[in-house]
């Protein structure tokens, strides 16, 4: 059987469960909890271990799913995932605090995967928050990490539709990448 | 609110519909100051690009964007920094837009900005769950995240045909979305390998290209193959 980790990894309350739930195959299993941080986040229950899905591609291949808690306090979960991890779907809350900031803070735990072209980011929220823009988003990305280009969209994580898009970016980045990299040399670097 | 003195709007005349939009756009981009663009034709409502913001307003939706309007002209005027005009309209993101007349055109043509043999890299995404896209599409995006690429070499490493790869070029070009190569470079070492590689006795198909496999089974599964 073959399969394919992609991890989707954000701050509490962006959305990472939902958009588990609605792209996976099978019910997804979620382990939530009580929310002892009502300050930072009004919400009764968030993510404090793993949440899972599945697409099956065939009948031997499948995508595993991994919703990985957003605080920092689990961060030895995220090391251990990523090392199996194809591709990371990084979901930042527009309406939090410091969207910008939440955003470097993730692809700096995941600027490995980055590199392989197995970023794609997805800006929740953004009809409660429009700015930043996903022009913003891309300009910090490239001053940071100029190595990559990293898909940047705007999603609603109830939306099938558009988790579709994301998921279908992040594949086509990956086998562009590998493609590449097998043909090393010819033009300086980006 | 945007100076409204008559001497300070240019006006366009038609040549071929949204060719003379696209090209005036594309010319609006290169200016340091904000401009707003009204686009008038015979057969749409008044069309406003706010270069300032970024945004456009149209009372037409884009679905209903005609391939070729009739009596089209481009007017222009500088917009007074900090001072967006018509502000009672919602203004909308403009890529959506700028993707749509991108396509309409110059159809497989070469836009009249862009060189034969020039190559180009993506410098950013466009924001697709908010433009309506084929799987070619995103192949071709993601293959230019990766390096310089002329049209030809495009569509070799996406496996489809250089037309339509010249196309998606005219329409991330018109957003934006992509950078010309400064000065004469080398195509990537990948182009060489492929090229090498014995052509397939059918044509690459959007389906089946051999480089995008875990793309296309996901695209299959997902969306049947669209």
């Amino acid at each position: 059987m073959a399969e394919h980790v992609i991890l989707v990894v954000g701050p509490m309350g962006a959305g990472k469960t939902t958009a588990i739930g609605t792209l996976s195959d099978i019910d997804p299993v979620r382990t939530e909890g009580v929310n002892t941080d009502r300050g930072a986040v009004d919400k009764a229950t968030t993510t404090v271990a793993l949440d899972y899905g599945e697409i099956a591609l065939s009948r031997s291949e499948k995508i595993r799913l991994y919703g990985v808690p957003g605080q920092k306090r689990f961060d030895f979960m995220w090391s251990i995932l990523r090392q199996r991890a194809v591709g990371t779907i990084v979901l930042v809350k527009n309406d939090a605090d410091d969207p910008l900031g939440d955003l470097i803070a993730f692809f700096e735990e995941f600027r490995e995967i980055h590199e392989r072209g197995g970023v794609v980011v997805g800006i929740t929220h953004s009809d409660l928050a429009p700015a930043p823009t996903t022009a913003e988003y891309q300009r910090l990305i490239a001053e940071r990490y100029p190595t990559a280009v990293a898909p940047v969209f705007t999603v609603d994580p109830r939306s099938r539709e558009q988790l579709v898009v994301m998921l279908s970016a992040l594949a086509a980045s990956v086998d562009s990448r590998a493609m590449f990299l097998g043909g090393q040399g010819g033009q300086s670097s980006r | 609110m945007f100076s409204s003195g008559a001497s300070e709007v240019r006006e366009r005349p038609d040549t071929v519909g949204w060719r003379s939009v696209a090209t005036a756009i594309h010319s609006m981009r290169q200016l340091p100051m904000p401009m707003l663009l009204t686009v008038v034709s015979s057969d749409c409502e008044p069309l406003w690009v706010d270069f300032s913001t970024g945004r456009y307003y149209w009372e037409r939706p884009l679905v209903a964007m005609p391939e070729r309007p009739a009596g089209v002209t481009v007017y222009s005027q500088p917009i007074e920094p900090g001072n967006p005009p018509y502000p009672w309209v919602s203004w909308r993101s403009m890529d959506p837009l700028l993707w749509q007349i991108g396509r309409f055109a110059f159809g497989t043509d070469r836009a009249t900005w862009m060189r034969p043999g020039d190559r180009y890299a993506l410098q950013r995404w466009p924001n697709l769950t908010e433009i309506p896209h084929t799987a070619d599409e995103i192949r071709m995006i993601a293959t230019l995240a990766n390096g310089y690429l002329t049209a030809g070499e495009l569509a070799l490493l996406s496996a489809t045909d250089e037309p339509t790869a010249q196309r998606v070029l005219n329409m991330l070009s018109l957003m934006g979305a992509v950078k010309p190569a400064a000065g004469p470079l080398a195509p990537p070492a990948i182009v060489a390998r492929v090229q090498a590689q014995p052509r397939p006795a059918q044509p690459a198909t959007a389906s089946a290209p051999t480089s995008f496999g875990f793309f296309s089974r996901l695209r299959e599964r997902l969306t049947g193959g669209r």
